[in-house]
C-alpha cells in the first residue's frame, strides 16, 4: 500500500511509519496540513492516514478540498477521544473511518487494510484477503487456491456480504439481494443460504455472524 | 470576582426600575394632562360661556313687541359685561328667526336657525379674522295674534378664556410634574432602600476566599431569600463537584501512578539478564502492563469526554436500534475475531424508539458495555440487547444482557462508583462509571441485575 | 381736508429716495405717516411739529375730520392708506378696533397710563379731559352756579325766565362727542333727562362743536353751556375772563382722544413709533405744555397746574375703553336715544 500520513505529532509519525515500513508499506509523513494538502493534489495514494488537528489546515478541510476534486482515496481520521465528534463517528465529513488516539498499531493497519480493502474489492474483479479469493468474473472463491465450488446463489450472497463488510444487513435486505421477484424469498430460505455459504467459508477468514433480531453482519478476520 | 458595580454589569436594575417608572409615569402624565386639558377647556368655557349666556340673556331681556312690531331697547351693559374679560372683542346680532337682522353684525356666521330648539347654543366660529365663540339664544315675542321668535347671537373672541384654559392647564401641570418628581425621587429611593440587602450579599461574596463555600450569612428579605436559597444550594453542589473533582484527580494520579510503576517494574525487570525465555516473558509482561496502561488512560479520556460533553453538548433525537446497530458494528470492525453473539430483541414492534440524547457519548456506553462483556464473560459469550417501553409510555428502556458471571450481590451497590473493578486484570474500573455518567447526562437510570441467562443485566432507562 | 406739511421739499424728495432705495413699507423713522384724525389741527399742531423734529425723515400728512364721518369713512373703505386713526369719539374707536381694524402693537409704555384709558393693546388714549359745564361769569354774579346736575335743573325750573333761550349744549345727532357723553350721561341716572327736559323747556340751542358754545357764552348770547370739552374750556377760560367752568360734583366725565395704528398701515414701524412718542413722558410734556390738551400722566409737569381750574377732582368719571361703548351704537339703541333726546327737548332745541 502506498500510504499518506499526515500527523504532527513527530514522535507517534516516525513510530507509525516505521511500523508501516517493517510491514513493506510505503509511507509519506508529513506535518503540515496545507503542506498535505498541495501533496494530495498532486500524487495519489491508496489511502491517506488524516489527523484531525493539524497547523495550517485541519483535517476536515484537507478532506472537504479532495472530495472536491473528486478524489475518492479511502481516508481514515485520527482523532483525540476530546476532538471526538459527530462529523467523525458519523462520518459525514466524507471520512471512510476513523480511529481514536491514542492508537494501537495493529488495529490502525487492519483498518487500513480492511479500507483498502473494500475499495478495490468494489472496484476490481478480484477480491483477496490473506489466504481468500474471490473472483467476480469467473464466479468463484478459494482458500488456500483451493475451490470452494460456490453455487449460483453462494455467490450472490457473498458479494452481498463482501460489498457490506462491517456492517448489519437485515434478512430481508439479504432476500433482496439474492432473490429475484418471481421467487417469492421466505426468510428460512435465507437462513438455510447463509447457513450454508458459512460452512463453505469456515477456514477462510470471511466470517459471516448473526445478529439475532437485526439480521447478518460480515467482516474479514485479521490473519 | 465582582466587577465594579454598574460598570460592566449588562443592566443597572436601578436605572431599569427608574426607566419603568419614568415611562410609567410620564405614560400617566400624558393620560392626566390629556384629561387636564378638557378639563381646563370645559371649566374655561363654563365660565366664560355663563358670561356671554348672561350677555345675551340681558340683551333678550330688552326684546319685546310694540304696535310697530318688535323693539330692541339694547342695553350696552350686556357688551360691559364681556368687557370682564379685558381684550376680548364682542359682536352681536338680533335677528328674526327668518334671517331678519333687527340690530348690529347682520355677518355673524352660525348654523341654521332651528325654530324647534329653544336652548342655548354654544358653537364655534371663523370671524373678523380670529375663531369667535357665539352663544345663541331664542325668544317667543308676541306681536298681536301671532308670535315671532326672536334670536339673538352674542360672540366673544377667545383671548381671555384661552389666557385661562392654559394658565388652569398649566397650573395643573405644575402640580403633577411636582408629583411625578417627587414620585421618581421616593422611587429612587426604595430601589436603594430595596437593593441594600443586595450588597451585603455582594460584600460577602467579595471578601471571600475561592476555597470558602460555605452557605451566605445574609438575612435576605422574602422577596430574594429564594435567590439566596438558589445560591447556597449552588454553593454546596459546588462545593459537592470540587470534592469529586479532587477525588477524582486523586483517584486518576493513584491509579495511573500505579500502573506506570508497575510498567517501570516490569521493564526494569527486563532490563536485567537473564535467559532468553525469561526475557521474553518478562518482555511479554511488560507489554500487557502497557497495554493496560493504554486501556486505562484509554478509559479515563472516555470518562472525561462524557462528563465534558453532558455540560457542552445540545441533544438530538437517537434511533436506539440505530445506535446499537452502530455498536455492534463499530465493536466487530475494531475486534474483526471477537467471539460475542450479538441479539437484539424488540419488545416494541411499532416505531423505533428514539430518545433525546447524544449519540457519541450514548455510544460509549455501548462501547464499554460490550467491551466489559469482551473481558468479563466466557470465550463466546452472548450478549443480548433489548429495547423495551414501559407500560406508561414515558420510559424507554435498553437492557443489556451477558451470560457471563455478572457482578456480585454484594458489590452491585458499587459497582458503577470509579475504580471499583475486580476480578478481570484487564479492567480499567471505569466502564460502568461512564456509563453511569452518560445516563446521568440523559437524567436516565442504571440499573444493575441478574441476566436471564444468569449474566449480568444492565438497564439503562431513558424519559421520552 | 387740510394737508399738513411743513417740510422742505428737497427732504421730501430724499425720503421719497430712501423709501425707494430701502423697498416698502419704510423703516421706522422714514417715510410717509398718514394720520388721519377727528381731533382740531390746531391742539394737535405742537405735538406734531415735536415728533417731526425728532424724526426728520417722515413725511407727516395729517388729514382732518368729523368724528362720525372719520367713522363712516374708515368703515366704508374710503380711506385706505391710514397709518394712525386718532378720535376723541372713543366709543367710535372702540368700535373699529372691535371691528379687528387696528394692529396690536408693542409699544414701551409708561406704567402710569391708566388702564381705562387703553383697550387690547390697541387703542391707546394719549389726553385727559374733563367734562365740564360753562357758564357766563358776569350772568352768575349774583348767584352761586349750581354744584349738580339735579341743582341746574332746579334752578332752570325755578327761574325759567332767567334761563330762557340761555342755553345749549352738543347736538348729539350731530356730534360724535356729544352723543357719546348723552349716552354716559344716561347710563349715570336718571338726572340727566331731568336736565335735558329742564333745557327742553328753556329752549336750548345745539351745536356742532365745543368752540361755537364757548364763543356764544363768553359773548353772553348764553349763560350755559352744558357738556363741553373741559380742556378748550379751560384754555379758552385762561385768554377771556368772561368764561367760568363748572365741573358738577355729582360726576363729572372724563374722555380721552385716543389713536390707533391701522391694520393695513402702509408705514406700520413710524406708525407704531408715532404711538409710542405720544404716550411717551417727552410727548406727553408737549401736550400739555404747549397745547390745550392735558397728558393722561398724573405726574407729567404742568399738569397738576392745568388741572386746578377743574377742582373737584374726587367726581372725575373717566369713560372706561370697553366693549360696552358700542352698545350705545347699537342702530336701534341710537335712533331711540336720539328720538328720547328730541322728545325731552321739544322741536324748538333744533336750530
Amino acid at each position: 500500500m502506498r500510504i499518506l500520513l499526515v500527523e504532527d505529532n513527530t514522535e507517534l509519525a516516525t513510530m507509525l511509519a516505521d511500523r508501516f515500513s517493517a510491514q513493506g508499506d510505503a509511507v509519506d509523513v508529513e506535518g503540515d496540513g496545507a503542506g498535505a494538502d498541495q501533496l494530495l493534489a498532486h500524487s495519489k495514494f491508496d489511502i491517506v492516514i488524516l489527523d484531525v488537528n493539524l497547523p495550517n489546515k485541519d483535517g476536515y478541510s484537507i478532506l472537504q478540498s479532495m472530495r472536491e476534486r473528486k478524489d475518492s482515496t479511502p481516508v481514515l481520521m485520527l482523532t483525540a477521544r476530546s476532538e471526538i465528534d459527530d462529523r467523525v463517528t458519523g462520518l459525514d465529513s466524507g471520512a471512510d473511518d476513523y480511529v481514536v488516539k491514542p492508537i494501537e498499531f495493529r488495529e490502525l493497519a487492519a483498518r487500513c487494510r480492511a479500507l483498502v480493502r473494500r475499495r478495490t474489492g468494489q472496484a476490481a474483479n478480484v477480491f483477496r484477503h490473506g489466504n481468500f479469493l474471490f473472483d467476480r468474473s469467473a464466479k468463484r472463491a478459494f482458500v488456500d487456491e483451493i475451490d470452494l465450488n460456490l453455487r449460483n446463489r453462494d455467490v450472490q450472497l457473498l458479494e452481498a456480504f463482501l460489498g457490506n463488510l462491517d456492517r448489519v444487513i437485515a434478512k430481508e435486505d439479504v432476500a433482496d439481494k439474492i432473490y429475484s421477484f418471481e421467487e417469492t424469498p421466505s426468510l428460512n430460505a435465507v437462513e438455510q443460504a447463509v447457513t450454508r455459504l458459512r460452512k463453505k467459508l469456515e477456514g477462510s477468514p470471511i466470517i459471516i455472524r448473526t445478529v439475532r433480531g437485526l439480521g447478518y453482519i460480515a467482516n474479514a478476520r485479521e490473519q | 470576582m465582582n466587577p465594579e458595580p454598574g460598570s460592566t454589569a449588562s443592566y443597572s436594575l436601578r436605572r431599569r426600575l427608574t426607566f419603568a417608572m419614568m415611562t410609567g409615569f410620564l405614560l400617566i402624565l400624558s393620560i392626566l394632562a390629556v384629561a387636564l386639558w378638557n378639563y381646563a377647556v370645559a371649566a374655561a368655557n363654563r365660565s366664560f360661556d355663563l358670561l356671554l349666556e348672561g350677555s345675551a340673556i340681558t340683551i333678550l331681556g330688552r326684546v319685546s313687541s310694540n304696535a310697530n312690531g318688535i323693539t330692541v331697547d339694547f342695553p350696552p351693559a350686556a357688551l360691559e359685561m364681556l368687557g370682564l374679560a379685558e381684550d376680548d372683542r364682542v359682536f352681536y346680532r338680533i335677528f328674526t328667526a327668518e334671517g331678519e337682522t333687527l340690530t348690529g353684525e347682520a355677518d355673524l356666521p352660525g348654523p341654521e336657525v332651528d325654530i324647534t330648539n329653544d336652548e342655548t347654543q354654544y358653537f364655534d366660529a371663523r370671524y373678523s379674522g380670529t375663531l369667535v365663540r357665539f352663544v345663541r339664544q331664542r325668544k317667543i315675542v308676541a306681536i298681536d295674534d301671532q308670535t315671532l321668535p326672536v334670536l339673538v347671537q352674542v360672540g366673544q373672541t377667545r383671548i381671555a378664556r384661552d389666557v385661562h384654559r392654559n394658565a388652569l392647564f398649566l397650573r395643573g401641570m405644575m402640580v403633577l410634574g411636582v408629583l411625578a418628581v417627587a414620585g421618581i425621587f421616593f422611587a429612587r429611593m426604595s430601589i436603594n432602600l430595596a437593593l441594600k440587602p443586595l450588597s451585603g450579599i455582594v460584600t460577602d461574596i467579595e471578601s471571600r476566599d475561592p476555597s470558602d463555600l460555605r452557605e451566605l450569612k445574609a438575612s435576605p428579605p422574602r422577596e430574594i431569600a429564594s435567590l439566596i436559597a438558589a445560591i447556597n444550594g449552588f454553593m454546596r453542589r459546588l462545593d459537592a463537584s470540587k470534592d469529586n473533582a479532587q477525588n477524582f484527580i486523586a483517584d486518576v494520579a493513584h491509579q495511573i501512578r500505579t500502573s506506570l510503576s508497575a510498567l517501570n517494574g516490569q521493564l526494569e525487570l527486563a532490563s536485567e539478564p537473564g535467559k532468553p525465555e525469561e526475557l521474553q516473558r518478562r518482555i511479554g509482561s511488560a507489554g500487557l502492563q502497557a497495554k493496560k496502561t493504554i486501556a486505562l488512560t484509554n478509559q479515563l479520556l472516555a470518562h472525561a469526554m462524557v462528563i465534558h460533553r453532558a455540560d457542552n453538548q445540545s441533544k438530538s433525537a437517537v434511533d436506539l436500534v440505530d445506535l446499537v446497530t452502530t455498536a455492534i458494528e463499530n465493536h466487530v470492525k475494531q475486534r474483526a475475531s471477537t467471539g460475542i453473539e450479538f441479539e437484539f430483541v424488540r419488545k416494541d414492534a411499532l416505531n423505533n424508539p428514539v430518545i433525546l440524547g447524544d449519540a457519541v457519548s450514548l455510544q460509549e456506553a455501548l462501547r464499554n458495555l460490550i467491551s466489559n462483556v469482551e473481558a468479563h464473560a466466557g470465550d463466546r459469550p452472548c450478549l443480548r440487547f433489548t429495547i423495551e417501553r414501559s407500560g406508561t409510555g414515558n420510559r424507554v428502556f435498553l437492557i443489556v444482557e451477558d451470560d457471563g458471571p455478572g457482578i456480585p450481590h454484594g458489590q452491585r451497590a458499587n459497582a458503577l462508583d470509579r475504580f471499583s473493578s475486580f476480578g478481570n486484570s484487564l479492567g480499567s474500573g471505569l466502564g460502568l462509571a461512564i456509563v453511569k455518567a452518560v445516563m446521568d447526562a440523559h437524567d436516565g437510570t442504571v440499573t444493575l441485575g441478574d441476566g436471564a441467562n444468569g449474566g449480568l443485566r444492565v438497564e439503562l432507562s431513558f424519559p421520552c | 381736508m387740510l394737508s399738513v406739511d411743513r417740510f422742505p421739499t428737497v427732504v421730501f424728495i430724499a425720503a421719497l429716495f430712501s423709501a425707494i432705495a430701502t423697498g416698502l413699507p419704510a423703516k421706522a423713522g422714514s417715510g410717509q405717516l398718514n394720520i388721519y384724525s377727528a381731533t382740531d389741527t390746531s391742539a394737535m399742531q405742537q405735538v406734531l411739529d415735536a415728533f417731526q423734529a425728532k424724526y426728520p425723515e417722515v413725511r407727516l400728512v395729517y388729514t382732518e375730520y368729523n368724528t362720525r364721518e372719520l367713522h363712516e369713512a374708515l368703515l366704508g373703505g374710503t380711506i385706505s392708506d391710514a397709518d394712525i386713526v386718532i378720535s376723541s369719539s372713543v366709543d367710535l374707536q372702540v368700535d373699529l378696533v372691535n371691528r379687528g381694524m387696528a394692529n396690536s402693537i408693542d409699544v414701551k409704555m409708561d406704567p402710569a397710563i391708566p388702564r381705562w384709558a387703553q383697550w387690547r393693546s390697541e387703542l391707546f388714549g394719549f389726553t385727559f379731559e374733563p367734562v365740564v359745564t360753562v357758564y357766563n361769569k358776569k350772568a352768575f354774579e349774583t348767584f352761586e352756579f349750581p354744584a349738580t346736575r339735579s341743582a341746574l335743573a332746579l334752578a332752570i325750573r325755578d327761574n325759567p325766565e332767567f334761563f330762557e333761550n340761555a342755553t345749549g349744549t352738543y347736538d348729539i345727532a350731530l356730534s360724535g362727542v356729544g352723543y357719546l357723553f348723552a349716552a354716559q350721561d344716561m347710563e349715570k341716572g336718571y338726572q340727566f333727562w331731568r336736565l335735558v327736559e329742564s333745557f327742553g323747556r328753556a329752549g336750548a340751542e345745539t351745536f356742532c362743536c365745543t368752540s361755537h358754545v364757548l364763543d356764544k357764552v363768553a359773548k353772553g348770547e348764553l349763560l350755559v353751556g352744558y357738556n363741553v370739552i373741559g380742556s378748550y374750556a379751560a384754555e379758552r377760560m385762561r385768554l377771556d375772563p368772561r368764561l367760568a367752568i363748572a365741573a358738577f360734583t355729582d360726576y363729572t366725565l372724563v374722555m380721552s382722544r385716543s389713536a390707533f395704528v391701522h391694520r393695513s398701515a402702509p408705514n406700520p414701524d413710524t406708525a407704531e413709533l408715532f404711538i409710542e412718542y405720544l404716550l411717551s413722558r417727552e410727548g406727553q410734556r408737549k401736550i400739555t405744555q404747549s397745547s390745550a390738551l392735558i397728558s393722561i400722566l398724573e405726574a407729567v409737569e404742568g399738569k397738576s397746574e392745568r388741572m386746578t381750574i377743574f377742582g373737584n377732582l374726587e367726581a372725575m368719571r373717566p369713560i372706561k375703553f370697553s366693549p360696552g361703548l358700542i352698545g350705545y351704537l347699537d342702530r336701534l339703541k341710537r335712533a331711540q336715544l336720539l328720538a328720547d333726546w328730541q322728545d325731552a327737548l321739544g322741536s324748538n332745541g333744533m336750530e
